[in-house]
């Protein structure tokens, strides 16, 4: 096999994940690349040398796209995807990344789980206000009613939390990598 | 050193949008230019150029290259050229406050 067809073949095999038509658009640009480079009489050794680590090439294609993707929809599978990309590029990563975002999606769930309680909270003081004995109709659907604005404004919170989160741990990722790329060329 | 990383891409993506402003470019043009002048893999150039895409700054389309197939040419959006004429403002100011801190230590 030519060396040209060895590394597009790599290329290929590392962006297997990469949804059609995206790979077959981005393998086209190294496809066109080495044409273009062999039309210019450059051996197929030097072109492969000159592009650089087809598995470095497949993962800084990737985490530009996810990331964008990420970035622009605020998706949490979207950000996950990524964040396994980005923890495959080392364990230095997988420390730095996963334990603050872990920690974070931690007080997270806890807000969504308050925001939850609230309206749990609403229904059953609803309930016991209709057909408990507990208290009156009236203070069992006042507190439902105190209840369901509170978690209201949690729940807005929460989304904007969330929200924000998501964005800023796709920029929190994509420094991380350009510091663990940095520190690599240093080695 | 982070400044440094976002530094080193902005610059990137300063120079990408430079080299189309005057005429369309193809992928393989950009991508040995850029790689010939800063230390960064002919192949990393491409990521770029996706981004880029991605982020409207650039339209391709393919053209019949002489005695060849097709080749993608990169085009500057209306968004490219706003955005590299903000790069552009930004790297000037840049470069002017960093020019008179030097000229200011070499004075005597």
């Amino acid at each position: 096999m030519s060396a040209s067809r060895q590394y597009l073949a790599t290329l290929e095999q590392e962006l297997r994940e990469v949804p059609e038509p995206l790979r077959r658009e981005w393998l086209a640009d190294y496809a066109e690349h080495f044409r273009i480079g062999i039309e210019n009489g450059q051996p197929e050794e030097e072109i492969c040398r000159e592009l650089g680590d087809p598995l470095v090439i497949a993962k800084e294609l990737k985490l530009n796209d996810r990331f964008e993707q990420a970035k622009t929809n605020g998706s949490f599978v979207q950000l996950v995807k990524a964040m396994l990309v980005g923890t495959s590029l080392g364990l230095f990563n997988l420390l730095f990344v996963l334990a603050p975002f872990l920690a974070i999606s931690a007080v997270l769930l806890a807000v969504w789980a308050v925001v939850a309680a609230l309206f749990a909270g609403a229904l059953v003081a609803a309930w016991q206000g209709a057909f408990g004995e507990q208290y009156t109709g009236v203070a069992g659907f006042s507190i439902a009613f105190i209840l369901i604005g509170a978690g209201m404004i949690l729940l807005f919170a929460a989304r904007l939390l969330t929200k924000g989160f998501v964005r800023g741990t796709a920029r929190y990722l994509q420094a991380n990598r350009n510091l663990l790329r940095e520190g690599r060329r240093k080695a | 050193m982070r400044l440094n990383v976002q530094f080193k891409k902005g610059v990137l993506d300063l120079c990408v949008l430079a080299m189309t402003a005057r005429e369309d470019r193809y992928g393989y043009e950009l991508a040995v230019m850029i790689s010939g002048k800063f230390d960064i893999a002919v192949g990393s150039v491409y990521p770029i150029l996706n981004r880029l895409t991605q982020e409207e700054y650039f339209t391709t389309y393919l053209q019949e290259s002489p005695g060849g197939p097709p080749r993608k040419y990169y085009r500057l959006s209306a968004e490219g050229r706003m955005k590299l004429e903000m790069l552009t403002e930004e790297w000037r100011t840049f470069t002017a406050a960093v020019n008179e801190w030097i000229e200011e230590g070499q004075r005597l």
